[in-house]
């Protein structure tokens, strides 16, 4: 994922596009913490909300929620997952019935939850780092 | 070059990284943070600043709703993560177009942008460059009020208002007597109390330290009389 990029300070997830981390922070690890922290928290409840709209059948909601988390991934690095939250929406958009996202909507509940957990795991090992700084 | 702005955003992790690329500018002085457009209006009801950054989809008022309520024009710049905005961005003279995530390198060519098409900010109230107009514009109700000044009969103080009195309307906007001031026509218009412009056009009589517009008493200070009367085409 990181296109032969390499840091020798630190070694992210290989899900983590670092070339692309690196463009966005630099090596400011204390920030790189703050941000898989932030993030964390926001997608804690984006997730709900993407939860809620797909059970009650809301299509606008799902894709409207999407949309809101779609860049939560990018700011950090999980680009596969952006990725596949714009392909969501775009099969929001196809859409005519709730019944026709169920399989897309298992594919991207799925991938963000093991997203979840890979930013998770992430920000404990930054905030580990960062005290040896 | 130092800049104003304040961002409009309801991610929070893209709010922090704009604050810390304006930080990292050294150029831009964020004024607020704002969540939702409503919060966002608020503020900019009441003051100005050099650029928004602005989040397209939020909850409530999306961005294109505020700026449809933004009674000045600052600069904008968008951010969000959808490309489809593009013609909306066109129509509303965006300065730039962020997509989520952005580099901070992406963040200076945009912020570039905005110093490259400076203009002068306007200030509270009114469009600054008046003296060789016909019309002043006030912000009054929420809009922004085109008011000709052979319609205006005096200006008058209200604390952080002013009061425009026309012979059918009275307008009240955020401004200040002497801020109004520098910026009418002089040719027509004078202070004539600290709480007063008046068109000298339209004063009917002078008697005693009182002048009278449309039967409406107004004071003249003793420091603005002699002014006044050497205005005056007096025979």
């Amino acid at each position: 994922m990181d296109g032969g990029f390499s840091c020798e300070k630190y070694k992210f997830n290989d899900k983590i596009d670092v070339r692309f981390l690196h463009s966005l922070y630099e090596e400011d690890y204390p920030y790189i913490e703050e941000v898989f922290g932030t993030t964390l928290k926001e997608l804690t409840n984006s997730q709900l909300q993407v939860d809620e709209a797909f059970i009650a059948g809301d299509i606008a909601g799902l894709k409207k929620y999407v949309h809101k988390i779609k860049p939560s991934f990018g700011f950090v690095g999980l680009m596969e997952t952006q990725e596949m939250c714009r392909n969501f929406e775009d099969a929001c958009l196809a859409a005519t019935t709730p019944d026709q996202l169920s399989i897309p909507y298992q594919q991207l509940k799925s991938l963000m939850e093991d997203s979840r957990k890979v930013i998770e795991t992430e920000y404990k090992k930054l905030k580990h780092f960062n005290k040896g700084i | 070059m130092s800049l104003t702005c304040v961002i409009v955003e309801d991610l929070q992790v893209a709010a922090d990284f704009l604050v810390r690329c304006c930080q990292k500018s050294g150029q831009i002085d964020v004024k607020g943070h704002f969540t939702n457009a409503e919060e966002a209006l608020l503020y900019l009801n009441v003051n100005t600043v050099d650029i928004i950054f602005l989040d397209v989809e939020m909850p409530g008022s999306s961005g294109f709703e505020l700026l449809d309520q933004l009674i000045y024009s600052p600069k904008v710049i968008l951010t969000t993560s959808k490309t489809e905005y593009a013609y909306n961005a066109f129509e509303y003279k965006v300065t730039d177009f962020l997509k989520k995530p952005f580099t901070y390198q992406r963040f200076t060519e945009a912020v570039q942008k905005v110093i490259d098409a400076a203009e002068p900010a306007p200030s509270n109230g009114t469009n600054g460059e008046n003296q060789g107009s016909d019309h002043i514009f006030i912000k009054s109700d929420g809009k922004l009020v085109r008011l000709k000044y052979e319609d205006i009969l005096y200006i008058e103080s209200m604390g952080d208002y002013v009061k425009f009195v026309t012979l059918d309307k009275k307008y009240i906007t955020h401004n200040t007597i002497k801020s109004l001031e520098e910026k009418v026509n002089k040719q027509l218009f004078m202070k004539v109390h600290r709480s007063y412009i008046i068109n000298l056009l339209k004063i009917d009589d002078i008697r005693e330290n009182d002048l009278f517009i449309k039967g409406i008493e107004i004071p003249i200070s003793k420091a603005h009389k002699s002014e006044v009367l050497r205005r005056l085409n007096i025979i």
